[in-house]
C-alpha cells in the first residue's frame, strides 16, 4: 500500500513540476489583473503585491468604469470585492462571465452568507478569499489563477502544434498514399504486361497475385476481376499443374531457395518452365512467386539447334572421314584392276600351256613347246604376278577392313539419338572417339592417355563420343603445329571425372564465359560451326554432369568433364 | 618410254604399291618415296619427269613438296592424288604448286594413267620446244657471225629469199 501510496505522490510531483515547468515559458508581466474594490486600501495593497509578484495589475474602486474597462480590454484575472455601493460585485463579474469565458474571476469578501457564495461559485471562479485576507492567501489565489492561464495558453499552443503537426502528417499520409497508389499501379502494370506468368501466393498456398498471362499459359479462364484473391491455388488452377506447382511450395519452403522446373503440364502439353522463389518480409517467408515461361517453341529450337549441329558435325567428320575412306579405297580399286590384268596373264598363259601340252605333236615339238612356254611367261611376266598376287590380295583386304571399320564407326555416330541409355566404360568411349578422328590428330597431336580403371556409367555412349570428339577437333586447331593432347580419367565414388588437356594456344579470359554459347567461334569462317562446345554443353548437362574449362593464353586448355556414375535418370530422357 | 621416271609420293605404303602395279606396264621407272623430304632429296639427284604426290602427308604436305620441286626441277611435271577435295587445297595446288592436275582418290586406273601420259607428252613437248629453242639461238648466232664475217654474201642471201627468216644455212 505503501508503495502505491508513494508512487502516487510521486506521479503528483512530477505533474506539479510539469506545471511549475509550463509556468516558467510564460511571463507573468503579461498576466493582466484587474483588482475592483471600493476600499482604497485594499486595492492598494493588492495592488502592492501583486505589482511586487511580477504581475500587470490595474486596480479601479468604481465597478461601473471597472465594467467599461472591462469591456474594452481584455483581462486574464478579475478579482472583485462583492459588496460595493453602486454594483455588486456579483453582478459585474456576471457581466464579464457572459462576454467571455476565458477571463479568470475570483471574489473577495468578508461576508460569509450562503446565498452569497452559492451565486459567487455559479460564476466558476478561481478563488474565494475572505476578507480580512492575508498576503499568503492573495499570493495563492493568484498563483492558482496564473497557473490556470499558463495551462490554458499552453494548451492552445499545444492544440495548435498539434493541428499543424496533424495537417502535415495528412498531407503526407496523402502525398505517400498518391506514390504508393502510383507505385502499385506501376508494378501491376509491369505484372500484367510482363511477358512470363506470373501467380504469387501466401505461405499457405493462398492466391495473392496473378497476372493475365499466366491464366493464358495455365489454360484458365480469363481474370476478369480480383476475385480469386485469398483462394487456394489449387481452386484457381487446373488440376493438371497442382501437383507442379505444390511441389515447387514445398521445397521452397524447406528450402529456402529458388526452385525450377520444366514440365510438359500446359494445356495441349505445352511446355512450361516454372521458377518459384520465396519472397521474404522481416527474415521470414511472407510469399511464394512462381514464374511460368511457355518454353515450347525454345525447346524445340533447341532440338533443331541439336540436330543442325550433329549435321554440322557430321559435316566436319565426313570430310575427315572421306579422307581415310578414299585412300584404301584407291588402293583397293586399282588392285582389283590389277588383278584383272593379272588373271588375263593367267588366262593366256593356261591356255597357251594347254595348247601346247594337248596339241598331237607335242612329242616332237617338246623342246620348242618348252621355249615357247618360257618365252610367254617372260612377257607375262608371270614370275611377278605369282610373287605379287598374294600381298595383292592381302592389301587389298587390309584395305576393305579399314573401310568396314570407318563405317561402322559412323554408324554409331549417325544412331546416336534413337537408343537409349546404356552402360558403358569411359576409357572406351575415349578411345573410340580418338579412332574416329585419327585422321585429324595424327599429323600435330601427340596422344598421352593416362587412364585409371573406371566403373561403367549409364549414359548415351554416341553423344559422349560426339563430346570427345568434338574436344578432340577442338585441342588439334588449337595446337597449330605441334602439341600434346593428354586424356585423363579418375573415378571417386559416384562420379567419373575425364580431363582433356591440350598444349595448344588457350582461350583468352574474355572468351571463356562464350566458349558452350551457341553459334560462338573465333575460328575461321567455314571451319567451325560454334556449335560444337554448346552442344557438348548440353549433352554433358543432360548426363546430369558439369563441364569446366581452364586455359591459359599460350599454354593450353584443359577440359574437365565430370560425369555422375548413375548420372542419367530414365525418366528425363524418354520424355527427349 | 622407259628413259622416263616417274615419282610416287604417299605416306600410305598401300597405294604406293597398288600405282606400282598398275605402271608395271608401261615402260617408265617407278621411283617411290614414303614423305616430302625423302622425295626431294630424289629430285635433286635424279631427273624426274613426272611427279605424283599425294597431299596431306606428315613434315610436308604434297603442295608444300611441289613447290620445292618447282624451284628446284621446274620441268618435272606435278600431279596431286588427294583424298581430300576441298577446294582450298585445290587452288593453292594450282596457284602456288603449278600443279598439271588435281586427282582425287580413289582414282580411275584408265584417267590417272592417261593423265600421266599426258604429263610424259606435256614434259616432251616443252623439253622438245626447249632444246629447239636452244637449237634456234645457236643458229642464230651463227647466222650473227656470219653476217659480220660476209656482210655482202649475207645481203645477197637476205635478198635471194625475199624475207628476213631464214630457218638454215
Amino acid at each position: 500500500m505503501g508503495n502505491r501510496h508513494g508512487s502516487a505522490l510521486g506521479e503528483r510531483l512530477v505533474h506539479e513540476s510539469d506545471v511549475q515547468k509550463v509556468e516558467s515559458n510564460y511571463d507573468k508581466s503579461q498576466f493582466k489583473i484587474l483588482v475592483v474594490d471600493d476600499e482604497c486600501e485594499i486595492v492598494d495593497i493588492l495592488h502592492r503585491i501583486l505589482t511586487n509578484e511580477g504581475y500587470t495589475c490595474q486596480v479601479c474602486t468604481e465597478p461601473q468604469t471597472a465594467r467599461e474597462w472591462v469591456s474594452q480590454k481584455q483581462f486574464d484575472l478579475v478579482l472583485t470585492d462583492i459588496q460595493m455601493p453602486n454594483m455588486s460585485g456579483l453582478k459585474f463579474a456576471d457581466t464579464i462571465r457572459r462576454k467571455d469565458s476565458q477571463t479568470q474571476l475570483a471574489f473577495m469578501s468578508g461576508n460569509k452568507d450562503i446565498a452569497t457564495l452559492t451565486t459567487a461559485l455559479n460564476l466558476e471562479p478561481v478563488g474565494f478569499i475572505t476578507k480580512p485576507f492575508s498576503q499568503e492567501k492573495v499570493h495563492e489565489l493568484v498563483q492558482r489563477a496564473f497557473s490556470h492561464y499558463c495551462t490554458a495558453l499552453e494548451k492552445e499552443r499545444l492544440q495548435k502544434q498539434l493541428t499543424s503537426q496533424l495537417s502535415a502528417t495528412a498531407k503526407e499520409m496523402e502525398f505517400r498514399s498518391e506514390r504508393l497508389a502510383a507505385e502499385q499501379t506501376l508494378i501491376h502494370g509491369i505484372i500484367n504486361n510482363a511477358n512470363f506468368g506470373m501467380i504469387a501466393t501466401d505461405t499457405t498456398g493462398a492466391v495473392h497475385l496473378m497476372n493475365p498471362l499466366v491464366s493464358q499459359m495455365l489454360g484458365m479462364p480469363k481474370i476478369v476481376d480480383q476475385s480469386y484473391v485469398g483462394l487456394p491455388l489449387a481452386q484457381v488452377v487446373p488440376p493438371k499443374i497442382i501437383d507442379t506447382l505444390s511441389r515447387l511450395m514445398q521445397e521452397v519452403l524447406e528450402d529456402k531457395a529458388l526452385q525450377e522446373v520444366d514440365c510438359i503440364d500446359g494445356p495441349n502439353d505445352t511446355m512450361l518452365n516454372i521458377i518459384a522463389y520465396p519472397a521474404f518480409y522481416a527474415r521470414k517467408i511472407s510469399a511464394i512467386v512462381f514464374v511460368v515461361h511457355d518454353i515450347t517453341e525454345k525447346k524445340i529450337l533447341q532440338k533443331q539447334i541439336l540436330q543442325a549441329s550433329k549435321l554440322a558435325s557430321i559435316g566436319e567428320l565426313a570430310a575427315g572421314v572421306a579422307h581415310e575412306i578414299n585412300n584404301p579405297l584407291g588402293f583397293v580399286m586399282s588392285n582389283c584392276n590389277s588383278l584383272v590384268e593379272y588373271l588375263d596373264a593367267y588366262k593366256s598363259y593356261i591356255s597357251a600351256l594347254e595348247e601346247n601340252i594337248l596339241s598331237e605333236n607335242c612329242e616332237q615339238k617338246n623342246d620348242t613347246a618348252k621355249q615357247q612356254a618360257l618365252n610367254l611367261r617372260k612377257e607375262l611376266d608371270i614370275e611377278y604376278i605369282t610373287e605379287d598376287a598374294s600381298s595383292l590380295l592381302e592389301e587389298t583386304l587390309s584395305g576393305l577392313k579399314r573401310m568396314s571399320k570407318i563405317v561402322a564407326d559412323l554408324k554409331t555416330f549417325a544412331h546416336a539419338d534413337r537408343v537409349s541409355p546404356e552402360r558403358a566404360q569411359v576409357n572406351t568411349l575415349l578411345e573410340d572417339s580418338l579412332n574416329l578422328v585419327k585422321n585429324q590428330t595424327k599429323y600435330n597431336l601427340e596422344i598421352v592417355k593416362e587412364f585409371s580403371e573406371l566403373p561403367e556409367i549409364t549414359c548415351f555412349p554416341n553423344q559422349l563420343v560426339q563430346v570427345f570428339t568434338n574436344l578432340f577437333v577442338n585441342a588439334s586447331h588449337a595446337v597449330e603445329d605441334k602439341g600434346t593432347l593428354t586424356i585423363k580419367t579418375s573415378a571417386s565414388e559416384r562420379a567419373v571425372t575425364v580431363s582433356i588437356t591440350d598444349t595448344g594456344k588457350g582461350i583468352p579470359e574474355k572468351h571463356l564465359s562464350k566458349i558452350f554459347d551457341p553459334f560462338f567461334t573465333t575460328k575461321e569462317p567455314g571451319k567451325g560451326t560454334g556449335m560444337g562446345l554448346s552442344i557438348s554443353h548440353s549433352i554433358i548437362e543432360k548426363h546430369g554432369g558439369t563441364i569446366i574449362v581452364t586455359s591459359e593464353v599460350g599454354f593450353g586448355t584443359t577440359f574437365d568433364i565430370i560425369l555422375p556414375i548413375q548420372g542419367l535418370s530414365d525418366h528425363s530422357e524418354n520424355k527427349e | 618410254m622407259q628413259d622416263y621416271t616417274i615419282l610416287l609420293v604417299d605416306d600410305e605404303p598401300n597405294i604406293i604399291r597398288s600405282l606400282k602395279r598398275l605402271f608395271r606396264s608401261e615402260r617408265v621407272n617407278i621411283l617411290t618415296a614414303e614423305n616430302g623430304l625423302e622425295a626431294l632429296q630424289i629430285v635433286k639427284n635424279r631427273d624426274i619427269q613426272v611427279l605424283l604426290t599425294d597431299n596431306i602427308m606428315p613434315e610436308m604436305t604434297g603442295i608444300e613438296l611441289m613447290m620445292k620441286v618447282r624451284d628446284c626441277s621446274p620441268d618435272t611435271v606435278r600431279i596431286i592424288l588427294s583424298g581430300h577435295s576441298d577446294i582450298d587445297a585445290v587452288l593453292e595446288a594450282v596457284n602456288n604448286g603449278e600443279a598439271f592436275r588435281f586427282m582425287l582418290k580413289p582414282w580411275n586406273d584408265m584417267d590417272l594413267k592417261a593423265t600421266v601420259s599426258l604429263a610424259l607428252a606435256h614434259y616432251k613437248l616443252v623439253a622438245d620446244n626447249k632444246r629447239m629453242l636452244a637449237d634456234l639461238k645457236e643458229k642464230e648466232a651463227l647466222l650473227d657471225a656470219f653476217s659480220k664475217e660476209y656482210p655482202d654474201e649475207y645481203k645477197n642471201l637476205i635478198e635471194r629469199t625475199g624475207s628476213g627468216t631464214i630457218v638454215s644455212v
